[in-house]
Protein backbone atom coordinates (compact mmCIF):
# COMPACT_ATOMS: atom_id res chain seq x y z
CA UNK A 1 0.00 0.00 0.00
CA UNK A 2 2.09 2.98 -1.13
CA UNK A 3 -0.50 5.24 -2.88
CA UNK A 4 -1.45 7.87 -1.01
CA UNK A 5 -5.51 7.12 -1.90
CA UNK A 6 -4.99 3.85 -1.23
CA UNK A 7 -4.84 4.34 2.52
CA UNK A 8 -8.23 5.39 4.44
CA UNK A 9 -8.45 8.82 5.59
CA UNK A 10 -8.84 8.37 9.02
CA UNK A 11 -6.99 10.60 11.77
CA UNK A 12 -4.32 8.96 14.63
CA UNK A 13 -5.27 11.29 17.16
CA UNK A 14 -7.76 11.92 19.96
CA UNK A 15 -9.24 14.17 22.30
CA UNK A 16 -9.71 13.80 25.87
CA UNK A 17 -13.19 13.13 26.66
CA UNK A 18 -15.25 15.96 27.05
CA UNK A 19 -12.72 18.60 25.42
CA UNK A 20 -15.33 20.13 23.07
CA UNK A 21 -17.60 20.49 25.59
CA UNK A 22 -15.21 22.53 28.13
CA UNK A 23 -13.60 24.53 26.01
CA UNK A 24 -15.92 27.30 24.81
CA UNK A 25 -16.55 27.76 28.76
CA UNK A 26 -12.81 28.07 28.95
CA UNK A 27 -12.64 30.50 26.61
CA UNK A 28 -15.40 32.37 27.33
CA UNK A 29 -13.74 32.73 30.73
CA UNK A 30 -10.20 34.21 29.05
CA UNK A 31 -11.88 36.32 27.15
CA UNK A 32 -13.95 37.73 30.34
CA UNK A 33 -10.86 38.07 32.31
CA UNK A 34 -9.79 41.97 32.55
CA UNK A 35 -7.28 43.22 31.03
CA UNK A 36 -3.94 43.64 32.94
CA UNK A 37 -3.53 46.81 34.26
CA UNK A 38 0.41 47.21 34.71
CA UNK A 39 1.74 50.27 33.93
CA UNK A 40 4.25 48.69 31.50
CA UNK A 41 1.86 46.94 30.21
CA UNK A 42 1.14 49.15 27.19
CA UNK A 43 4.93 49.44 26.13
CA UNK A 44 5.86 48.23 22.81
CA UNK A 45 9.18 46.85 22.46
CA UNK A 46 10.47 50.30 20.56
CA UNK A 47 9.27 52.06 23.77
CA UNK A 48 10.52 49.59 25.97
CA UNK A 49 14.53 49.54 24.60
CA UNK A 50 15.37 53.33 25.42
CA UNK A 51 14.30 52.11 29.20
CA UNK A 52 15.87 48.87 29.25
CA UNK A 53 19.10 50.44 28.45
CA UNK A 54 19.12 53.40 30.46
CA UNK A 55 17.58 51.82 33.39
CA UNK A 56 20.94 49.00 33.02
CA UNK A 57 23.47 51.89 33.07
CA UNK A 58 21.86 53.52 35.24
CA UNK A 59 22.57 50.71 37.70
CA UNK A 60 26.05 50.54 36.28
CA UNK A 61 26.55 54.37 36.84
CA UNK A 62 25.02 54.53 40.51
CA UNK A 63 27.15 51.93 41.69
CA UNK A 64 30.17 53.78 40.31
CA UNK A 65 29.01 56.94 42.26
CA UNK A 66 29.22 59.48 39.00
CA UNK A 67 28.75 63.18 39.83
CA UNK A 68 25.31 64.57 38.61
CA UNK A 69 22.29 62.26 38.82
CA UNK A 70 21.96 59.45 36.89
CA UNK A 71 19.97 60.82 34.12
CA UNK A 72 22.16 63.56 33.54
CA UNK A 73 25.25 60.98 33.26
CA UNK A 74 22.44 58.91 31.09
CA UNK A 75 22.24 61.89 28.91
CA UNK A 76 25.96 62.36 28.00
CA UNK A 77 26.83 58.87 27.17
CA UNK A 78 26.51 58.03 23.70
CA UNK A 79 23.75 55.83 22.08
CA UNK A 80 26.70 53.70 20.63
CA UNK A 81 28.36 53.05 23.86
CA UNK A 82 24.99 51.89 25.71
CA UNK A 83 24.88 49.40 23.09
CA UNK A 84 28.17 48.17 23.20
CA UNK A 85 27.60 48.08 26.97
CA UNK A 86 24.34 45.87 26.73
CA UNK A 87 26.18 43.98 23.73
CA UNK A 88 29.18 42.42 26.56
CA UNK A 89 26.52 41.77 29.01
CA UNK A 90 24.51 38.22 29.43
CA UNK A 91 21.25 40.59 28.57
CA UNK A 92 19.50 38.72 25.61
CA UNK A 93 16.12 38.95 24.05
CA UNK A 94 14.32 37.23 25.70
CA UNK A 95 15.29 38.80 29.10
CA UNK A 96 14.58 41.57 27.92
CA UNK A 97 10.95 41.02 27.08
CA UNK A 98 10.90 38.99 30.68
CA UNK A 99 11.43 42.13 32.14
CA UNK A 100 8.58 44.39 30.87
CA UNK A 101 5.17 43.01 30.79
CA UNK A 102 4.12 43.46 26.98
CA UNK A 103 0.67 42.75 25.59
CA UNK A 104 0.62 40.79 22.59
CA UNK A 105 0.35 42.42 19.57
CA UNK A 106 -3.24 44.01 19.26
CA UNK A 107 -5.30 42.18 16.41
CA UNK A 108 -6.23 45.60 14.82
CA UNK A 109 -2.41 46.03 13.20
CA UNK A 110 -2.49 42.07 13.20
CA UNK A 111 -1.05 41.84 9.26
CA UNK A 112 -1.12 38.37 8.64
CA UNK A 113 1.90 36.75 7.26
CA UNK A 114 0.94 35.53 4.05
CA UNK A 115 1.92 31.86 3.19
CA UNK A 116 4.79 33.30 1.14
CA UNK A 117 7.70 30.81 0.49
CA UNK A 118 5.54 27.81 0.31
CA UNK A 119 8.75 25.84 -1.32
CA UNK A 120 8.51 24.34 -4.53
CA UNK A 121 11.33 22.41 -6.74
CA UNK A 122 13.12 24.01 -9.16
CA UNK A 123 11.12 21.81 -12.20
CA UNK A 124 7.53 23.34 -10.74
CA UNK A 125 8.18 26.77 -10.19
CA UNK A 126 11.87 28.76 -11.31
CA UNK A 127 10.65 31.09 -8.28
CA UNK A 128 7.87 32.13 -5.54
CA UNK A 129 5.02 33.60 -6.81
CA UNK A 130 4.13 36.81 -5.34
CA UNK A 131 1.77 36.44 -2.46
CA UNK A 132 -0.83 39.49 -1.60
CA UNK A 133 -1.61 39.71 1.94
CA UNK A 134 -5.01 40.60 2.88
CA UNK A 135 -4.97 42.91 5.89
CA UNK A 136 -7.62 42.39 8.43
CA UNK A 137 -8.43 45.89 9.00
CA UNK A 138 -11.33 47.81 7.79
CA UNK B 1 -27.44 29.20 13.10
CA UNK B 2 -25.66 30.45 10.25
CA UNK B 3 -23.14 32.79 9.62
CA UNK B 4 -25.29 35.53 8.96
CA UNK B 5 -26.93 35.09 12.33
CA UNK B 6 -24.09 34.02 14.55
CA UNK B 7 -22.41 37.45 12.95
CA UNK B 8 -26.15 39.67 13.60
CA UNK B 9 -25.88 38.39 17.33
CA UNK B 10 -22.41 38.79 17.98
CA UNK B 11 -22.74 42.54 16.81
CA UNK B 12 -25.54 43.08 19.01
CA UNK B 13 -24.06 43.57 22.76
CA UNK B 14 -27.21 42.11 24.33
CA UNK B 15 -26.24 39.17 22.72
CA UNK B 16 -22.65 38.81 21.98
CA UNK B 17 -21.68 36.49 24.29
CA UNK B 18 -24.19 34.18 23.57
CA UNK B 19 -23.25 34.64 19.78
CA UNK B 20 -19.93 34.01 20.13
CA UNK B 21 -20.42 31.31 21.97
CA UNK B 22 -22.29 29.43 19.60
CA UNK B 23 -19.72 30.33 16.99
CA UNK B 24 -17.05 28.75 19.13
CA UNK B 25 -19.34 25.91 19.23
CA UNK B 26 -19.84 26.00 15.70
CA UNK B 27 -16.45 25.81 14.44
CA UNK B 28 -14.34 24.85 17.29
CA UNK B 29 -13.70 21.06 16.48
CA UNK B 30 -12.79 22.13 12.54
CA UNK B 31 -10.03 24.77 14.08
CA UNK B 32 -9.02 22.37 16.65
CA UNK B 33 -8.59 19.62 14.15
CA UNK B 34 -6.34 21.90 11.41
CA UNK B 35 -4.46 22.75 14.45
CA UNK B 36 -4.05 19.56 15.81
CA UNK B 37 -2.90 17.53 12.82
CA UNK B 38 -0.28 20.81 12.45
CA UNK B 39 1.23 20.84 15.77
CA UNK B 40 0.43 17.17 16.59
CA UNK B 41 0.52 17.30 20.77
CA UNK B 42 -3.13 17.89 22.58
CA UNK B 43 -2.05 20.37 25.00
CA UNK B 44 -0.07 22.82 21.98
CA UNK B 45 -3.57 21.86 20.14
CA UNK B 46 -5.47 23.11 23.05
CA UNK B 47 -3.58 26.20 23.33
CA UNK B 48 -3.15 27.28 19.92
CA UNK B 49 -7.25 26.79 19.22
CA UNK B 50 -7.88 29.35 22.34
CA UNK B 51 -5.82 31.74 21.06
CA UNK B 52 -7.26 31.68 17.74
CA UNK B 53 -10.50 32.42 19.33
CA UNK B 54 -9.28 34.82 21.23
CA UNK B 55 -8.13 36.71 18.56
CA UNK B 56 -11.28 36.34 16.86
CA UNK B 57 -13.15 37.87 19.61
CA UNK B 58 -10.72 40.84 19.29
CA UNK B 59 -10.93 40.99 15.81
CA UNK B 60 -14.76 40.28 14.98
CA UNK B 61 -15.98 43.53 14.66
CA UNK B 62 -13.37 44.44 12.08
CA UNK B 63 -14.10 41.46 10.03
CA UNK B 64 -15.60 42.50 6.41
CA UNK B 65 -18.73 40.54 5.60
CA UNK B 66 -18.14 40.59 1.96
CA UNK B 67 -15.71 37.34 2.70
CA UNK B 68 -16.76 33.93 3.93
CA UNK B 69 -16.61 33.74 7.91
CA UNK B 70 -15.22 30.03 7.27
CA UNK B 71 -12.31 31.40 5.40
CA UNK B 72 -11.73 33.95 7.81
CA UNK B 73 -11.29 31.82 10.84
CA UNK B 74 -9.44 29.56 8.78
CA UNK B 75 -6.79 32.29 8.07
CA UNK B 76 -6.49 33.41 11.43
CA UNK B 77 -5.79 29.34 12.52
CA UNK B 78 -3.14 29.12 10.31
CA UNK B 79 -1.34 31.90 10.73
CA UNK B 80 -1.02 30.71 14.44
CA UNK B 81 -0.52 27.39 13.70
CA UNK B 82 2.79 28.57 11.37
CA UNK B 83 3.56 31.33 14.50
CA UNK B 84 3.57 28.54 16.89
CA UNK B 85 5.74 26.52 15.13
CA UNK B 86 8.26 29.08 14.60
CA UNK B 87 8.15 30.57 18.03
CA UNK B 88 8.75 27.29 19.22
CA UNK B 89 12.07 26.61 17.05
CA UNK B 90 12.96 29.89 18.06
CA UNK B 91 12.21 29.57 21.58
CA UNK B 92 14.39 25.89 21.97
CA UNK B 93 17.01 26.79 19.58
CA UNK B 94 16.03 24.02 17.54
CA UNK B 95 16.49 23.31 14.16
CA UNK B 96 13.92 22.92 11.65
CA UNK B 97 15.10 19.24 11.80
CA UNK B 98 15.05 18.89 15.43
CA UNK B 99 10.93 20.20 15.97
CA UNK B 100 9.98 17.76 13.50
CA UNK B 101 12.22 15.02 15.47
CA UNK B 102 10.50 15.78 18.24
CA UNK B 103 6.61 15.78 16.64
CA UNK B 104 7.41 12.18 14.98
CA UNK B 105 8.84 10.86 18.18
CA UNK B 106 5.16 11.77 19.22
CA UNK B 107 3.67 10.04 16.68
CA UNK B 108 5.89 7.14 17.17
CA UNK B 109 4.59 7.19 20.62
CA UNK B 110 0.81 6.74 19.73
CA UNK B 111 -0.56 3.04 19.71
CA UNK B 112 -2.44 2.07 16.78
CA UNK B 113 -4.47 -0.96 16.26
CA UNK B 114 -2.64 -3.53 13.81
CA UNK B 115 -4.15 -2.26 10.64
CA UNK B 116 -3.35 1.89 11.44
CA UNK B 117 0.40 1.62 11.63
CA UNK B 118 -0.05 3.38 7.85
CA UNK B 119 -1.56 6.10 9.50
CA UNK B 120 1.80 6.34 11.93
CA UNK B 121 3.51 5.81 8.95
CA UNK B 122 1.85 8.57 6.75
CA UNK B 123 1.81 11.27 9.83
CA UNK B 124 5.48 10.97 9.73
CA UNK B 125 5.46 11.10 6.03
CA UNK B 126 4.40 14.48 6.63
CA UNK B 127 6.18 15.60 8.66
CA UNK B 128 9.15 15.82 6.69
CA UNK B 129 7.18 18.38 4.74
CA UNK B 130 7.95 21.96 5.09
CA UNK B 131 5.12 23.51 7.41
CA UNK B 132 3.64 25.24 4.61
CA UNK B 133 3.90 22.82 2.90
CA UNK B 134 1.95 20.46 5.40
CA UNK B 135 -0.25 22.65 5.76
CA UNK B 136 -1.26 22.58 2.06
CA UNK B 137 -1.72 19.18 2.25
CA UNK B 138 -3.75 19.11 5.35
CA UNK B 139 -6.12 21.44 3.69
CA UNK B 140 -6.51 19.61 0.72
CA UNK B 141 -5.95 16.04 1.73
CA UNK B 142 -7.96 16.27 5.38
CA UNK B 143 -10.60 18.81 4.32
CA UNK B 144 -11.41 18.45 0.83
CA UNK B 145 -10.82 22.35 0.58
CA UNK B 146 -10.99 23.67 -3.25
CA UNK B 147 -7.81 25.71 -4.84
CA UNK B 148 -10.15 28.91 -4.75
CA UNK B 149 -11.19 28.49 -0.96
CA UNK B 150 -7.21 27.66 -0.36
CA UNK B 151 -5.99 30.41 -1.65
CA UNK B 152 -8.26 32.92 -0.13
CA UNK B 153 -7.13 31.07 3.10
CA UNK B 154 -3.33 31.50 2.39
CA UNK B 155 -3.36 34.61 0.40
CA UNK B 156 -1.50 32.20 -2.07
CA UNK B 157 -2.30 31.76 -6.13
CA UNK B 158 -3.88 28.39 -6.95
CA UNK B 159 -1.54 27.54 -9.07
CA UNK B 160 1.29 27.83 -6.50
CA UNK B 161 -0.82 25.29 -4.03
CA UNK B 162 -1.48 23.05 -6.64
CA UNK B 163 2.02 22.04 -7.57
CA UNK B 164 2.61 22.18 -3.78
CA UNK B 165 0.17 19.83 -3.15
CA UNK B 166 1.15 17.77 -5.97
CA UNK B 167 4.67 17.86 -5.21
CA UNK B 168 4.19 17.03 -1.28
CA UNK B 169 2.03 14.00 -2.61
CA UNK B 170 4.51 12.61 -4.63
CA UNK B 171 6.80 13.34 -1.51
CA UNK B 172 4.91 10.94 0.48
CA UNK B 173 4.49 8.17 -1.47
CA UNK B 174 8.03 8.24 -2.07
CA UNK B 175 8.16 8.22 1.72
CA UNK B 176 5.74 5.42 2.17
CA UNK B 177 7.45 3.23 -0.75
CA UNK B 178 11.15 3.28 1.00
CA UNK B 179 10.24 3.15 5.08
Amino acid sequence: MKRLDEIPKKTLFEVPEGYFDQLPGRIQARISEPEPQVAWGRLSLRYAMPLIIAGAVATFLLTNRPEGTPEEVIASIESEQLVAYLGETEINADDILDAVMLESIEVESLELDAIDDLELDEGVFGELEGIVVDSLKN
Amino acid sequence: MDDVELLAKIRNPETRSYGFNMLVRTYQQKIYWLVRKMVIDHDDADDVTQEVFIKVHKAIDTFREDAQLYTWLYRIATNECLSFIKRKRRRFFLPLADVAGEMTERIEAYEVAPGDEIQKKLQKALLTLPDKQRLVFNLKYYEDMSYGQMALVTGTSEGALKASYHHAVKKIEDFLKND
